[in-house]
């Protein structure tokens, strides 16, 4: 039985994520489940006057836009290390699922490791990689 | 954001309509602070033209400038630096040291270790690379406070003392009144992360209007030249390495040519808006002086190194009174030429960097955040002073190698650091090492320089266009170029301490407002805690 499904985005270049927000939707609606939108960004930014919190308006917008009204959902905004805030509020929110994006391979990641590979690693639910 | 951070649960009286962007004006596709913007950049462009077109006129105004300026404000200065050095002490051992900044229940954003190393990050620079041997010998040879040079054990312990003086407590009591202000007022008060926003407990909403335009051009005009004396440091001892190691002429067009590349790449970064590469790069140049501090501290006089390290903290304190005093010195050339410089030069980086430690340091209480902001940045100076002064000092005394005292009675200053290579093993790899990392530090600090500017003179706007960013990195290269052709290095201190002067007062006045402040914070605390007992 899934009730919680953990949905993290970047909110700012939501566009790029369609495919897994579409599939975190669809799989909220089958099982009834309540969505949790986490949008993590960095804890310091270039530009110093922007706070973590300066990103809450993206995030609300992005909550009203996006999220349709049949979806039960709530929001988060986290300012961190983006794999390990998702593996956090997956504990917090007690999350049985975590849908997340995988972008294309690119040289950063064969070097790092994608922010989905080091989720899947450590999550404490399972986590659907949408390709 | 976690709650922690959010908002205090009790009401305070910083009450403002401001909105943040509210006078921008938008022309061409730009989005900046009317006043503020126009009247600085006039200004900067104006200024460039002059020095440009009367060259010879320039130099000379200059090189009158420098010491008329130190002549004439020393005693603002040194004063001021140390009402900054007594309030952050005070402030420790009052009861306001337990505020924390952002609110009871903030937490700090970033671990010990993390906030150590951007502390010591934000501390470090082209200035240590350019005075770190340099400036304990010039002391030592030509000791301060009347201590003969010939008696060599006390002119070497002043010789260190005398420069952890210029980069120990005051330069970080500077940085830490502007930070603190800027992080009270913006995480305890909620206005916008801009150095007017200091001044709200003064003005009232008046800081959104001519006055606060007037403290905002100061800071940026301080930003502005305090950056370019940097670069032009940098340009200097950039091109005398590139002279020793590959014997390219150490001439006006080389240094253009420098400084139009390094500004080049920044300018790259900026458009490009390549974060990471910024933010990797500056990491590797922390790394990579670290490593040149390690290699120093092994290949140099390692114990003598060490040990002194103690002995200089310990001379740098019983010399602190007499080097702070301004009243009846004999030595009124260490005190004009090298004191009253600094103080205007860290006077006029204080927006850049105060507003960086204040970013960091959401979450600590303001005891917390004076004790580590002043000591640990002190530490590493005096660590970093002993290692490179040190070895220079051992060289000359202990083992006679005239090649840094050379530099020092030439004044050939920019070469101090690689003659002190010289006599160390992998000389070609050190004097390399120093040339990348000045290099660097030059493209990160002329990066988050027209970061700041940028922001200041874009009305606390935290999206304004790129082109911004551009204009303002492009004319902190040409500054740095301007004076450096006009009067060189005494034309670039010039006018470090020509906008230190004016922001001088502005931080004095800036202490007034963290003490009314905090003191209505304390209040409020006070009366919510006694409400909630009953």
């Amino acid at each position: 039985m899934v009730e919680t499904i953990l949905l993290p985005v970047d909110v700012s270049k939501a566009s790029l994520w369609k495919k897994s927000i579409d599939t975190a939707i669809e799989l909220a609606r089958q099982h009834g489940a309540k969505l949790h939108v986490l949008y993590v960004v960095p804890k310091l930014e270039r530009n110093l006057a922007r706070l973590p919190e300066h990103h809450k308006p993206e995030l609300e917008k992005f909550m009203r836009a996006v999220v349709p009204d049949d979806v039960k959902a709530t929001s988060e905004l986290k300012a961190g290390t983006k794999h390990r805030e998702i593996c956090r509020a997956a504990e917090r929110v007690k999350a049985d699922l975590i849908v997340m994006g995988s972008h294309n391979p690119k040289m950063t990641d064969v070097l790092l490791g994608s922010h989905a590979s080091s989720v899947v690693l450590n999550a404490p639910c399972s986590v659907y990689v949408v390709r | 954001m976690s709650e922690a951070t959010s908002e205090p649960d009790v009401d305070f009286p910083a009450e403002t309509d401001y909105e943040v962007g509210q006078d921008n004006i938008r022309p061409f596709g730009l989005d900046i602070h009317n006043p503020v913007f126009v009247v600085s950049s006039l200004v900067v462009v104006g200024f460039v033209l002059y020095a440009l077109v009367f060259q010879a006129q320039a130099s000379e105004f200059f090189g009158w400038l420098r010491p008329w300026l130190t002549n004439q404000l020393d005693w603002l200065f040194m004063s001021a630096a140390n009402i900054f050095v007594v309030l952050c002490l005070a402030l420790i051992v009052s009861p306001y040291g337990s505020i924390r900044l952002g609110g009871e229940a903030a937490e700090p954003e970033f671990s010990y270790a993390g906030w150590f190393a951007m502390l010591f990050a934000a501390g470090m620079g082209i200035g240590l690379m350019f005075f770190g041997v340099l400036e304990p010998m010039t002391h030592a040879l030509y000791p301060p406070l009347g201590v003969d040079p010939a008696d060599e054990a006390a002119a070497r312990s002043i010789g260190m003392a005398a420069t952890i003086f210029h980069w120990g407590l005051h330069p970080w009591a500077i940085y830490a009144i502007v930070a603190l202000a800027l992080a009270f007022f913006a995480y305890n008060r909620g206005l916008p992360l801009t150095i007017r926003s200091a001044f709200f407990p003064l003005l009232g909403d008046r800081v959104w209007g001519w006055p606060g335009h007037v403290i905002d051009t100061l800071a940026v005009f301080a930003t502005l030249f305090g950056l370019a004396t940097s670069l032009g440091f940098g340009a200097e001892q950039a091109t005398a390495g590139l002279d020793y190691l590959f014997g390219i002429a150490q001439t006006d067009t080389t240094r253009v040519v420098l400084i139009v590349v390094i500004t080049a790449i920044a300018l790259v970064s900026v458009v490009a808006g390549i974060d990471a590469g910024v933010k990797r790069l500056s990491e590797l140049n922390m790394i990579l002086a670290f490593a040149l501090m390690l290699f120093v501290i092994i290949a140099g006089p390692t114990w003598l190194i060490l040990s002194g390290a103690l002995d200089s903290a310990i001379a740098y304190a019983q010399a602190l009174p007499a080097l702070s005093n301004f009243v009846g010195r004999e030595d009124q050339a260490f005190m004009h030429g090298w004191t009253t410089f600094y103080w205007a030069w860290w006077i006029s980086w204080s927006p850049f960097v105060g507003m960086f430690i204040a970013r960091v340091s959401r979450g600590r209480t303001v005891r917390e955040f004076l004790i580590c902001v002043l000591l640990i940045p002190t530490a590493v100076s005096i660590l970093w002073m002993n290692a490179f002064g040190g070895t220079a000092i051992s060289q000359y005394f202990d083992q006679g190698l005239t090649g840094v005292a050379q530099a020092v009675s030439d004044w050939t200053p920019e070469l101090a650091l690689f003659l002190m290579a010289e006599n160390l093993p992998f000389t070609a790899i050190v004097s390399a090492v120093g040339i990348v990392l000045v290099l660097v530090f030059f493209i990160t600090s002329s990066d988050s320089g027209s970061l700041v500017i940028d922001t200041i003179t874009s009305g606390g706007k935290t999206d304004a266009p790129v082109v911004q960013r551009i204009f303002w990195c492009i004319f902190e290269g040409l500054v740095a170029i301007t004076l450096l052709i006009g009067g060189g290095l005494a034309a670039l201190q010039a006018a470090a301490i020509a906008t230190g002067f004016p922001f001088a007062i502005v931080l004095l006045v800036m202490c007034v407002a963290i003490v009314l402040g905090l003191r209505e914070e304390r209040r409020i605390l006070v009366a919510a805690r006694t409400a909630a007992a009953e």
